[in-house]
Order: C-alpha cells, then sequence, then structure tokens
C-alpha cells in the first residue's frame, strides 16, 4: 500500500504537492485545502494546455506557479492549529456525552427536575440557603423580618405569631373549616419553584401518616385535626425566573413533625415541629403588634351581616393555655395591638366576626423591687401593664406582688380579676372569678428570652 | 522589470487581496491571474502561499468562503468580502497611502 502510494506521487506530482502542502492540518480543514488545491491546479493545468503545451510540461509549469509545498504547509498549519481543532473536537464530543447523560438520570428518576435547578434560591428577605439546599423555607406568616433561624438545614424567617386560633382564619378562602376552637401553630411555607412548574403539588404528611395536600385551585377539606393547608398563592417570580409560592398551613397540637414533598416522596424535606425554633419561637409583643398590623392593613373583611371590621383581634396566647371555662362560659385571652391589653371573650372566642370582649384589661405592672427600666429589658419591649381598674388598685410589696381590680363587663357583670406574676414578670396568671364564684386561670405570656442568631 | 524583492510584497498581500475581492467575489486562481495582469506582472507571488492568506482572512471575519460549481460542472470555492473586510481594506489603504507617502518624500528630500 505504502509503494503503491510512492509510485502514484511519482506518477502524479500534483497529487503529491497537493499532499505535502496540507501534512500536518486537522483532517477536516486538510480537506478543504486538499480540494482547493486540487480546483486550483486543475485550473493551471488548463491553461497551460490551451497555450500549446503537453500535459506533462502544464503539470511541471503548475508545480512551479504553486512554489514549495513545505512553505505552504507551515503558513496553512499556522492558520488551522491542528491542537485546536482537535481540543475543540473533544469538547463537542464531552458535551454530547454529558447532555446524553443528564438526559439519562432525568427520564430513570435518578435527577429530578428539581434538583436540575442550579440556581441558588434567594428569597426576598429571608437568608440565602447553602447551595444544594432544597428550595423550601418554613416561617410564619406574612411579615418579614430580619431574624433568621435555623430548621434543619433550612434557614426560616420568623414572623408573626406562633399560635392562632383557627377561627381567626376564617375568611382566608378556606371557609370549610369547623368552629371547633382549637389551638393550632400556623406557619407559612415558601418555596421556589422551578420556571416551568407553574401549578405545583405540595404535599404535607405527618409523623403518623394523615397527609394533606393541594394542587392547582382548590383547597383540601381534611377534618380540622389534621394538618389543613390554607391557601396557597404565586407571589411573585424571583430574578431567577421561579415563580414563588405560598402555603399557609396550619396544624394540630399533636403534629409532631411533618415531611413536605412535591413530586415525589423521595425527596421530602422532614421538618420537626415540636422540638424546633419555630415551633417554640415566640415573638415579642412589639414584633407581634407590628404583624398584626401589618396583616390587618392588608385585609378587608365583613362581619355576616355586612358590617365591616375595622380591627382584627388575633388570640396570641401561647401554651400551655390561653383559654379556660368560667362557668358557662368560655374565656379566651387576647391581645391587641399597641399595649398589653387582655380581652376576654365569651362563646367561640375571639374570632374573625368580632365579637366584641365583653371585658378588657390594659396590664400594667408596677413593682417596687424591679425599675422600669429592668421591666424593659426584659420584657423586649416598653412593657407598660397598666391596669384600668373601677378601683384603686392595691399593691403589696415583695416578689410576688398581687394587683387586685375589678372589671365591668358589657353584660353589667361584675368580676374580680387578680393578676399574679409566675416568674420573672413575663408569665402572668389571670385568675377570673365570677359573682357565682366560679373561678379560672388564664395564662398570659408577655414574652420569652429567646436566642435566635446563628 | 525590475525583480522585487519578496519581502516588500509580503507585508501587503492582505491589503491585496481584501482590494482584488472589493469587485466581486472571486476563487483563488482567477486572484493569481488578475494580481499578475492588474500590476504589469510585478506582483508574482507563489500561488501556494495565496491560500494560507486567504484562509488567514476567513478566520479573521474579513472574507466568507463558499463553494460552486462552474458551468462545466466544475467546483470552486469563492471568497466574498464582508463587512468587516471592507473596513479593514480602508484601513489598511490608509496606512499604505501614508507609508508610501512618507517613503516618497524621504526620497525626494534625499535626492
Amino acid at each position: 500500500m505504502i509503494q503503491k502510494k510512492e509510485k502514484d506521487n511519482e506518477a502524479y506530482p500534483l497529487a503529491k504537492w497537493r499532499v505535502l502542502a496540507t501534512q500536518g492540518l486537522f483532517p477536516p480543514d486538510r480537506k478543504i485545502a486538499l480540494r482547493e488545491f486540487f480546483d486550483h491546479q486543475e485550473e493551471g493545468r488548463e491553461h497551460y494546455i490551451k497555450l500549446g503545451l503537453t500535459r506533462g510540461e502544464a503539470d511541471r509549469r503548475v508545480l512551479e506557479d504553486l512554489g514549495d509545498p513545505a512553505e505552504t504547509a507551515a503558513l496553512l498549519r499556522a492558520v488551522h492549529n491542528p491542537w485546536i481543532g482537535w481540543g475543540l473536537l473533544l469538547a463537542r464530543c464531552l458535551s454530547f456525552l454529558l447532555a446524553v447523560g443528564l438526559v439519562l438520570m432525568i427520564w430513570t428518576g435518578k435527577l429530578t427536575r428539581e434538583q436540575l435547578r442550579l440556581e441558588k434560591w434567594d428569597g426576598i428577605g429571608t437568608p440565602r440557603l447553602a447551595e444544594g439546599e432544597y428550595g423550601v423555607s418554613v416561617y410564619r406568616d406574612a411579615e418579614w423580618t430580619d431574624r433568621s433561624i435555623k430548621v434543619g438545614s433550612f434557614r426560616v424567617n420568623c414572623e408573626d405569631v406562633a399560635v392562632g386560633h383557627k377561627s381567626a382564619y376564617g375568611t382566608l378562602d378556606a371557609p370549610v373549616f369547623e368552629s371547633e376552637n382549637q389551638d393550632y401553630s400556623h406557619v407559612v411555607l415558601r418555596y421556589i419553584g422551578a420556571p416551568w412548574n407553574r401549578k405545583p403539588a405540595l404535599h404535607v404528611v405527618d409523623q403518623t401518616g394523615r397527609e394533606l395536600h393541594w394542587e392547582g385551585n382548590y383547597y383540601n377539606t381534611l377534618p380540622w385535626e389534621t394538618i389543613v393547608v390554607m391557601r396557597v398563592t404565586v407571589e411573585e417570580v424571583n430574578e431567577y425566573g421561579n415563580p414563588v409560592f405560598y402555603w399557609n398551613l396550619a396544624y394540630a397540637d399533636d403534629v409532631e413533625s411533618i415531611d413536605i414533598y412535591t413530586d415525589s416522596p423521595s425527596d421530602a424535606i422532614h421538618i420537626q415541629l415540636q422540638d424546633c425554633e419555630v415551633a417554640s419561637n415566640l415573638l415579642t409583643m412589639a414584633e407581634m403588634d407590628d404583624c398584626i398590623d401589618a396583616y390587618m392593613s392588608a385585609m378587608k373583611e365583613e362581619n355576616k351581616d355586612g358590617t365591616r371590621i375595622t380591627e382584627r383581634v388575633v388570640s396570641r396566647n401561647t401554651k400551655p393555655t390561653d383559654h379556660a371555662k368560667l362557668g358557662d362560659t368560655d374565656l379566651w385571652i387576647a391581645q391587641t395591638r399597641q399595649k398589653t391589653v387582655v380581652q376576654f371573650f365569651q362563646n367561640a372566642g375571639p374570632s374573625v366576626h368580632y365579637q366584641e370582649p365583653y371585658a378588657e384589661c390594659v396590664l400594667k405592672y408596677q413593682r417596687d423591687d424591679i425599675s422600669e427600666e429592668t421591666l424593659k429589658t426584659v420584657c423586649g419591649t416598653p412593657c407598660e401593664i397598666d391596669v384600668t381598674a373601677l378601683l384603686a388598685s392595691e399593691k403589696s410589696s415583695g416578689v410576688q406582688q398581687q394587683v387586685t381590680n375589678r372589671v365591668i363587663c358589657s353584660d353589667g357583670e361584675i368580676y374580680c380579676v387578680e393578676w399574679r406574676p409566675l416568674d420573672d414578670v413575663v408569665t402572668y396568671a389571670v385568675e377570673c372569678t365570677d359573682p357565682e364564684g366560679e373561678s379560672c386561670v388564664l395564662t398570659v405570656r408577655l414574652d420569652e428570652e429567646r436566642s435566635l442568631t446563628e | 522589470m525590475a525583480k522585487i524583492d519578496k519581502s516588500l510584497l509580503s507585508g501587503s498581500t492582505s491589503l491585496l487581496v481584501l482590494s482584488l475581492l472589493k469587485s466581486g467575489d472571486k476563487y483563488g486562481y482567477e486572484m493569481i491571474t488578475l494580481l499578475e495582469a492588474m500590476s504589469n506582472e510585478v506582483f508574482q507571488m507563489k500561488e501556494g502561499t495565496l491560500y494560507p492568506i486567504l484562509h488567514n482572512l476567513e478566520k479573521k471575519g474579513f472574507v466568507q468562503a463558499y463553494n460552486q460549481d462552474n458551468d462545466k460542472g466544475r467546483s470552486r470555492r469563492y471568497y466574498h468580502l464582508t463587512d468587516k473586510g471592507a473596513a479593514q481594506l480602508v484601513e489598511e489603504k490608509t496606512q499604505w497611502e501614508v507609508f508610501a507617502g512618507a517613503v516618497n518624500s524621504v526620497l525626494h528630500c534625499g535626492g
């Protein structure tokens, strides 16, 4: 084969010139150059034959005109660097293999579409998640704060009250709830979806396997004892083009943990509710006031009788109790904005229909052994607790100060109310006694110390 | 005809090639013969060295190559002057005129 090639080159000097002039080129470039030189030589040969030369003489003249093939080859190699050519070919092959690999992984389910979302999630007002973390955040209702706490591997933006009364959320497009008076915890799940996924399904399963899911625009109407997803909205699209979904999630006291997933249970995120800082976190009174203000300013609601509700009362009390029975009457503690005003409601408690409280006290704590400055420090809020009693308050010295007041309720009945500090000015027991001598105790927590920094 | 030093030609080849293409698309052999004819046979470059120049101009985006068959069915690789190439031609021509003018000026002053 080699001998034949050499013989061919001898017999075909123009071919030999072409071979020499394109030596060392990247094959695709060489192919173009070979063809170009062939055409050039054919033109030259034709020209000299027309002038009367023989074929052999014409070929010799063409070779003379072309010059040194080695020189041409060197100049061509300078333009068509073979290393660059091979490098580009290798890069193309690797890209193709990578694309095939990705397709296979998606097809076999080994790589979910969500995991392909490579951009970092950076929700508005919340800290960035670390790379690789799933784009779900658990936080409490609407108001953004600057604080964040960790829940497992996620950062949580802490907002709003830890416990709310479910009837307070009756107007949130979820009128299906029964009027069961039960404390519940309320969090909002915020999820960043893939740009192509505008209506993701959300599945929430508690530790007993009870499950609620939301898809599209309807709301699951499981009994109140279970987890309830109340609302899903697409609030915005972030800078990466991802839709941001919000699920208002309320869960009963017996829910200890929840697993949340969208497409596949294998991608579930586990959140331990009872032990984590989210469930136990409390906001200061001032922060709760701000939250309520923000919430109320965004809401417009009406009573069933058509009158407009201008003020919303949301129970802020935390566990263990915020309501008790007083004889045949159920009492709830509700604390409104601006002041630590304790309101007493009958029957169904504070609700969206804004039953007027029939008794109200503004708490004011005065202790001889604790200065106002200290009080503020402990409470974290200018906690001026002012008891607007009908009768003059009686102070007693010592640690256990008792303030006794009488409150006249709207129906004319008088209740005696005693306020007793149970610990270092944080928790108060409110004992209510009706004229029949029935009494109950409600616990009011003004604040608690907590560490929310990393 | 005085024999021209190759080094005088080598710096001007891209200018000459771009200039040839300004009047229309051409293929390699055509450019060689035109160059020789238009320069009264002063510019007689080795034909093999034209193609590396053309390929280099194509790589820089000054010309664009395409294949076309002639009426005899023979394929030819034509070169077309791009807008970028036209701008480059203007610039090189200006540089040449300045250079030639300066050389002539020195020659005339030097006597």
